[in-house]
């Protein structure tokens, strides 16, 4: 669908060049919910705007099914943005048009009535048939964002760009924000590309996600992937937050939990392995004591994955060999960290 | 009746003078004012799609057209006046009455429109233009579409404004025989010494202003409809 090679933009601010977006090489497929996570300032903003131009970039190619966009001419790029939806994170509905004229915006060369037939049939699919006539401000912040989706959708593009969508909602609308996307993206196959600073968003909807920082894509994998095993330190800062890390160490520390030789791991296993009876073997086979600080179970890209915090105290030996048969049992231990 | 006489002996007596005089302020309003907003809707829309961060940002231009309006906005009306009489004879013939008045009227408006229409423009969100773009319009609909269209409250209120500061220039051409308002306080209120004139003077233009800005106001209040954030009331 996407295909970014060396993608690479910079401003000028008062510190001097900024490099926004540096190399970036991307490849994005049809019908995938892909995910762009990194701090503020670390630059995905202005990647997501390098796909449709909004933001035009110094050097490299960004090719959209087939076509270098950066060749096309004006009125090429201006056909081509009607395959691109794009929905903002405040929304920028226009103030002076009704809900039904939001949506109807963006559509051009078509009889009254099939912009009409249109229009509602994207209402209904957002789920907001009921305030066709009403203003934007007369909505609520996730109302708004449908309607937002509605108008991206409006021109049937390829793929829908989601600028922050979620992040001016609050949690609950933004579940049901990203549930619509999800619907959207099986139901229509539509192509979705969204940037957020929340793992909880790529965690609950995105297939694969990169880890954007200082304008570089520093990991791509799938969600999974990047949860059960994340490689870079910030990758791993992401992940440690979302399976709060830094709560369960000030519980260990307040609680005095952690003694003079005990062991502190964490667990993460696939559904498969939580079938078994794993820890009441490590006790009984191996002899260990054992505290479980935290468990938790995410579902992540429709699979379950389950985390375990524990404190293992036992001869060191012992301990080792204890590991090595949960790793054969597919779990996934680590060391417990907990890095800012 | 004969209080009212009593109170105003001169105006029973010039009623025809203060209608007309009445009648060439409205006209000096309303056609300086209309080429007055074209003229400031074209240089406001030049400086917003001209600027830095514009849609098609072009220094020169920009400010070519910021130097202009800030020029005319600098010389006093009743310099300006005086200091275009050359070219107001050249475009109309002459400097005197209403022809002679809408030229230096749309030169000294025109300047002022174009800063009220930029600011109203320029209020229009850049993330609305912005989706304007990714939603693949070309810069013609997007300033028709979306600047003007979402500007409109702004824009009412730019006229509403303007049309204030431009009725007090009219009764400023009086001093050179435009006509108008202004000419009948200088003539009969100043040099004849007739009191109830200058009055009558000031309660007509009170009405014109009260009469500008309620129909800015209800203009808006139709608009709004759902548009709270537009409920400001005018000045």
């Amino acid at each position: 669908m996407f295909e970014l090679k060396e993608v690479y933009k910079s401003f000028i601010s008062e510190g001097g060049q900024v490099e926004a977006v540096s190399n970036v090489c991307l490849r994005i497929d049809k019908g995938e919910i892909f995910g762009i996570i990194g701090s503020s300032g670390a630059g995905k903003s202005t990647l997501i705007r390098c796909l449709n131009l909004l933001e035009k970039p110094e050097k490299g190619k960004v090719i959209f099914k087939g076509h270098d966009l950066l060749s096309l001419s004006k009125k090429q790029m201006r056909h081509e943005r009607k395959k691109i939806g794009m929905v903002f994170q405040n929304f920028n509905l226009l103030a002076s048009r009704t809900v039904f004229e939001n949506v109807a915006f963006p559509i051009g060369t078509k009889t009254k009535s099939e912009v009409k037939e249109k229009v509602l049939a994207l209402l209904e699919i957002v789920g907001i048939s009921d305030k066709v006539n009403n203003y934007p401000n007369q909505l609520s912040g996730g109302q708004k964002q449908r309607v937002a989706i509605a108008r991206a959708l409006a021109n049937d593009p390829h793929v829908l760009l989601c600028d922050e969508a979620t992040s001016a909602l609050d949690p609950q609308t933004t579940a049901s924000i990203l549930s619509l996307l999800k619907e959207l993206n099986e139901k229509l196959n539509l192509t979705i590309i969204l940037i957020t600073h929340e793992m909880s968003v790529i965690k609950s909807i995105c297939h694969r996600v990169a880890i954007m920082d200082k304008g570089k894509i520093i990991e791509v994998d799938t969600v999974i992937n990047i949860f059960t095993n994340p490689k870079k330190p910030l990758t791993k800062s992401f992940i440690q937050e979302s399976f709060n890390h830094k709560e369960i160490r000030n519980l260990i520390d307040k609680n005095k939990l952690f003694k003079e030789n005990s062991h502190l791991y964490e667990f993460i296993y696939k559904q498969e392995s939580a079938s078994k009876a794993l820890i009441a073997t490590l006790i009984k086979k191996y002899q260990l004591e054992i505290n479980i600080i935290a468990g938790k179970i995410e579902i992540i890209s429709g699979e379950s994955i389950g985390h375990l915090v524990i404190i293992i105290e036992g001869e060191d030996k012992s301990v080792k060999s204890a590991l090595r048969f949960l790793s054969s049992q597919g779990v996934l231990v680590k060391e417990f960290e907990e890095n800012e | 009746m004969n209080n009212l006489e009593k109170l105003f002996p001169n105006v029973m007596d010039l009623k025809v003078i203060i209608f007309t005089e009445t009648l060439a302020t409205i006209k000096m309003v309303v056609i300086a004012g209309a080429i007055a907003f074209l003229i400031g809707l074209v240089l406001a829309i030049g400086l917003v799609l001209f600027r830095k961060k514009g849609l098609f940002p072009n220094k020169l231009l920009f400010q070519l057209i910021d130097s202009l309006v800030n020029v005319f906005r600098a010389v006093p009306f009743v310099i300006l006046l005086v200091a275009i009489f050359p070219l107001t004879r050249l475009l109309v013939g002459t400097t005197l009455g209403l022809a002679g008045s809408i030229v230096p009227l749309v030169f000294a408006t025109a300047p002022f429109f174009a800063r009220q229409i930029e600011s109203a423009l320029l209020d229009v969100e850049d993330g609305l233009i912005e989706a304007a773009i990714s939603m693949g319009c070309s810069n013609f609909e997007i300033v028709y579409r979306v600047y003007l269209r979402e500007a409109i409250p702004g824009l009412i209120r730019a006229i509403t404004i303007t049309l204030i500061s431009l009725l007090s220039l009219t009764t400023m051409v009086g001093a050179i025989a435009g006509g108008g308002i202004g000419d009948l306080a200088l003539m009969y209120g100043l040099r004849r010494n007739m009191l109830d004139i200058t009055y009558i003077t000031v309660i007509i233009i009170l009405a014109m202003v009260y009469l500008i800005q309620f129909s800015a106001v209800l203009a808006l209040k139709k608009l709004n409809k759902g548009e709270k954030k537009n409920e400001k009331v005018v000045n």
